[in-house]
């Protein structure tokens, strides 16, 4: 092999058939261990298709799963097959995979489209045609602005495109994103939700991690959910709710008077009880988290009370865990 | 999938096991893009893999500090070195008296090597040319009081009769007594010491003297005065016209090397000053025992090999000069300009390719820029970046490497550009441009590079075979490399030892190179370490290939050959290490 620095040649792709037999990711009875601690326990799953959202606190085992998927770990125990290869054992599959992992790292003396160029070219691509897809991708993480400018000058926001980016340069069949909203903005954030959705409508397999229930809702229904290194759920967002709602769930008001607004708000039917756990703090017990708040703003007006804030404690990850190994105990 | 089917996936968790398939989502569909690559196998668009990591790899070094700090710091050590030499060829070298006939130690105005010449003594001050000199022929025993008979005397001693006394007229040797106009030694004269040349009457009506006189009659020592002593013989070689003295300029650089070693003759060498022959008729009509005249009478043959006054040289059965033994006071002063410039410019060569750019460049900058190659992208995190790509990790451990050659090689290349144009126009030498010394300024790069290369892949290897201690192996086996390679200089690569270092095998290919580009080189060796210790460098840094004796190419090659399988060895373990490495 002599290395051809120039890379102007016309390459002729070899095509890689996509079997359509098989699912982008299968997980086979997968553990990990690091030493005595278990990362990933006896996991079987796959997935293809759309955008699968894989959530679980920290330390469910969500970055072990991806490292093993893209073959930085090797499963201590169970098959892994990316488009029917094991990725341990052969790189091959990584044509096909774009991978987003949630270190922050970067060479920060490149600029973007260096970044994304120069990767490109592991793909087998041409310098030229390298660059373009930079450009490509780039506009299509809205960095296009900003493509020359030195990713070290980049916001935390722009660092987690320009890696999006980069994963999808090689236009992949499956895109794995880890924890790419953390530490983001509010407008990082939905640039990147949107640039999540839009990705998992053109009919890539995208799986995203998080440990935020709405940012997940916000991307994808399907979800995965990982705790202690255990599958605990997989199936649809919607359901999850549903059942969430057949469940006690707290409403949290701040008033300056909470008697006063308890009495009113006991009236409704689908109240159950209210608490009172700070002199200024209103806690409503319900069953049927919308009704509570479909009527809640004009109940609010009408007695004329002053309400500071109105939390749901219980609509969070933590919430739909301690649910979920409820169901399970 | 349907919600209905969502709702009962949902239900499902991992404690009731459901066969994968039936909670696959229907396959995707890709549609690829028309200009898209997919490779068959990892196997495949090595070139253009293969070119982004070097090129990456070369632009990582180069926005590092470290790699600036490094090739300053070995720029600035070859301009110093580079200055050291031109001041040495600009200005020359002062003329050198290496045998230190030019000195007058007696400072009678005659130089050693006049005196030499003329059979006198240069630490006797009343000794010179055409002064004349005693040749003793007896002296008196420790048994024995006094001696008579009609003689030349020397000696510190008491004349206690004689029937007729003096000294040769117009002698210019200061070492006669005076005669006649006996004056009367004083107290501390007739108890102790006289001074030379004096004379003096004793209270007891003898005379004392010390130094030379002529007497007939009887002399003798007194028995209780121990610094007393006497001896009889010739005067010789005395002039009546002074001669005059030599210049000491004259006895500097005078005595050059007359040795062909192409001719393959055993007995070379010319004594051009006449210090080894002397001029034996001149000598010899002085005295009838010029045996006895003051230098051993063996200096002429000092080689001992029946012929007077030459050098020997000894060769091996392949024609190799392996020794040069030359008789005392031939060919023992040549001209600086000629050797000890020459031999100094081989010398700097070979220590620059040597010590600048195997031991220091070599070890130094792969320790500092490539063990991290593969390891600090492991330690921080951005090594998915690069192999999370259908590259095989093996393929990446070569790229990377090449990448840091990418960056070191021109490096050393230009260096040794820069050293070896310079010095091939300033060295010595009639020619404008020293077109020989490319040879192993060019043998001097290549045996760089393989270092470096071996290095590197040694040192990238340690690093993905232990994180946390790769540095601290590597850095102890950069020390090992230093020694050992000190090690095979100082044991003209003897040293079994050091044959385990690649600074050993690198050192032999510039010693073949040196042998190809000179083939005088044994010569120099030789001369340098043997013969004439003044110009010592070229042999230090240099010494005859020991891979395989007698066969300059066939050393060169088998140390080249060497070096490509240690680092094949090295690379496939640091590729195994690393296909085997998890990255966290």
């Amino acid at each position: 092999m002599i290395p051809d620095p120039e890379q102007v040649g016309n390459h002729s792709p070899a095509s890689f058939q996509v079997d359509q037999s098989v699912p982008a990711v299968m997980l086979d009875h997968v553990s990990k261990w690091y030493g005595q601690v278990i990362g990933l326990n006896d996991v079987s799953l796959a997935i293809g298709g759309g955008v699968t959202g894989i959530l679980g606190p920290n330390g469910a085992g969500k970055s072990t799963l991806f490292k093993i998927l893209v073959g930085r770990l090797k499963p201590s125990q169970g098959t892994v097959r990316l488009f029917g290869i094991d990725p341990w054992r052969n790189p091959a599959p990584y044509s096909r995979v774009g991978y987003v992992s949630e270190g922050e790292k970067l060479y920060d003396w490149m600029t973007g489209h260096d970044f994304v160029s120069t990767l490109a070219r592991l793909y087998g691509f041409t310098r030229d045609q390298a660059s373009a897809r930079a450009d490509h991708v780039l506009e299509f993480v809205n960095l296009s602005d900003v493509a020359h400018k030195q990713i070290g000058k980049y916001s935390k926001g722009m660092r987690q495109r320009v890696k999006i980016a980069h994963a999808l340069v090689n236009d992949p069949d499956l895109i794995i994103l880890d924890e790419p909203l953390q530490g983001c903005d509010p407008v990082a954030r939905t640039t990147i939700m949107n640039v999540i959705r839009e990705i998992g409508a053109m009919g890539k397999t995208v799986i995203v991690s998080s440990h935020i229930l709405s940012e997940i809702e916000r991307i994808t229904e399907q979800i995965v959910i990982l705790h202690n290194g255990r599958l605990l759920a997989l199936g649809n967002l919607h359901a999850i709710r549903g059942m969430l709602d057949k469940h006690p769930h707290r409403i949290l008001l701040t008033t300056d008077s909470p008697r006063e607004l308890a009495a009113r708000t006991l009236v409704v039917e689908e109240v159950h009880g209210v608490r009172f756990p700070l002199p200024e703090q209103l806690e409503i017990q319900t069953n049927d988290l919308n009704a509570v708040h479909s009527v809640l703003p004009s109940l609010i007006t009408s007695s004329g009370l002053r309400v500071s804030s109105i939390q749901n404690p219980d609509d969070n990850l933590e919430s739909l865990l301690a649910y979920l190994m409820e169901g399970r105990a | 999938m349907t919600e209905k089917n969502r709702d009962q996936d949902f239900l499902q968790t991992s404690d009731q096991h459901l066969p994968v398939s039936s909670k696959v989502s229907p396959t995707p569909f890709v549609k690829p893009l028309p200009d898209r690559i997919i490779l068959n196998s990892v196997w495949s668009g090595l070139d253009r893999k293969a070119g982004a990591i070097i090129e990456f790899t070369a632009r990582q070094l180069r926005v590092r500090a470290s790699t600036w700090v490094i090739g300053t710091v070995g720029l600035m050590l070859m301009l110093l070195l580079l200055a050291t030499y031109a001041e040495a060829m600009v200005e020359g070298i002062d003329p050198v008296d290496d045998d230190g006939d030019s000195e007058d130690w007696d400072e009678d105005g005659y130089p050693l090597g006049q005196e030499r010449k003329w059979g006198t003594s240069d630490w006797n001050s009343a000794e010179f040319p055409g002064s004349g000199v005693f040749v003793s022929d007896e002296w008196l025993n420790w048994n024995q009081a006094d001696h008579t008979g009609n003689h030349t005397y020397r000696g510190n001693a008491v004349i206690t009769s004689y029937t007729w006394i003096g000294s040769p007229p117009n002698s210019q040797n200061k070492g006669w007594a005076q005669v006649g106009n006996f004056s009367d030694c004083t107290e501390y004269e007739e108890e102790y010491d006289l001074q030379i040349g004096r004379s003096c009457l004793t209270s007891d009506g003898d005379i004392r003297f010390n130094g030379l006189i002529q007497v007939n009659g009887t002399v003798g020592v007194e028995s209780e005065k121990w610094y007393q002593y006497l001896e009889w013989g010739e005067f010789v070689g005395a002039s009546d016209i002074p001669i005059p003295q030599d210049p000491r300029s004259m006895y500097i650089d005078e005595d050059g090397f007359d040795i062909d070693v192409a001719s393959g003759e055993t007995s070379q060498g010319f004594d051009d000053d006449g210090d080894c022959i002397r001029d034996w008729d001149i000598i010899s009509s002085r005295t009838s025992n010029p045996e006895f005249i003051w230098e051993d009478y063996f200096m002429s043959d000092s080689n001992r090999n029946g012929i007077d006054c030459d050098v020997e040289l000894v060769f091996d059965r392949e024609g190799n000069l392996i020794s040069i033994e030359a008789d005392n006071m031939v060919d023992e002063d040549p001209s600086e300009d000629e050797f000890v410039l020459e031999s100094l410019h081989r010398g700097f060569v070979l220590a620059v390719g040597k010590v600048a750019f195997l031991f220091l460049l070599g070890i130094f900058i792969p320790l500092f820029l490539a063990t991290g190659l593969i390891r600090d992208e492991m330690a921080s995190g951005t090594m998915y970046y690069l192999i999370g790509k259908p590259i095989h990790r093996a393929e990446f451990f070569i790229y990377r490497i090449l990448g840091f050659m990418s960056i070191s090689a021109p490096y050393m290349v230009v260096l040794a550009l820069l050293v070896g144009l310079v010095t091939s126009f300033i060295g010595p030498g009639d020619s404008l441009f020293r077109f020989q010394d490319l040879t192993v300024w060019l043998i001097i790069g290549i045996t760089a590079a393989l270092v470096l290369l071996a290095y590197s892949a040694t040192f990238s290897a340690l690093g993905v075979i232990s994180k946390k201690f790769g540095i601290y192996i590597a850095m102890v086996m950069g020390v090992w490399e230093f020694i050992m390679a000190f090690f095979s200089l100082l044991t003209s690569g003897q040293s079994k030892i050091a044959w385990l270092s690649v600074s050993h095998w690198g050192l032999e290919m510039v010693n073949s190179a040196a042998l190809i580009a000179w083939p005088d080189s044994g010569y120099y060796d030789i001369i340098g370490s043997g013969l004439f210790n003044s110009s010592v460098v070229f042999s230090i840094f240099w010494n005859e290939p020991v891979i395989v004796p007698g066969s300059p190419i066939g050393s060169l090659l088998v140390s080249a050959f060497f070096l490509i399988f240690y680092i094949g060895v090295w690379v496939l373990i640091g590729q195994s290490f690393l296909g085997r490495r998890e990255i966290d």
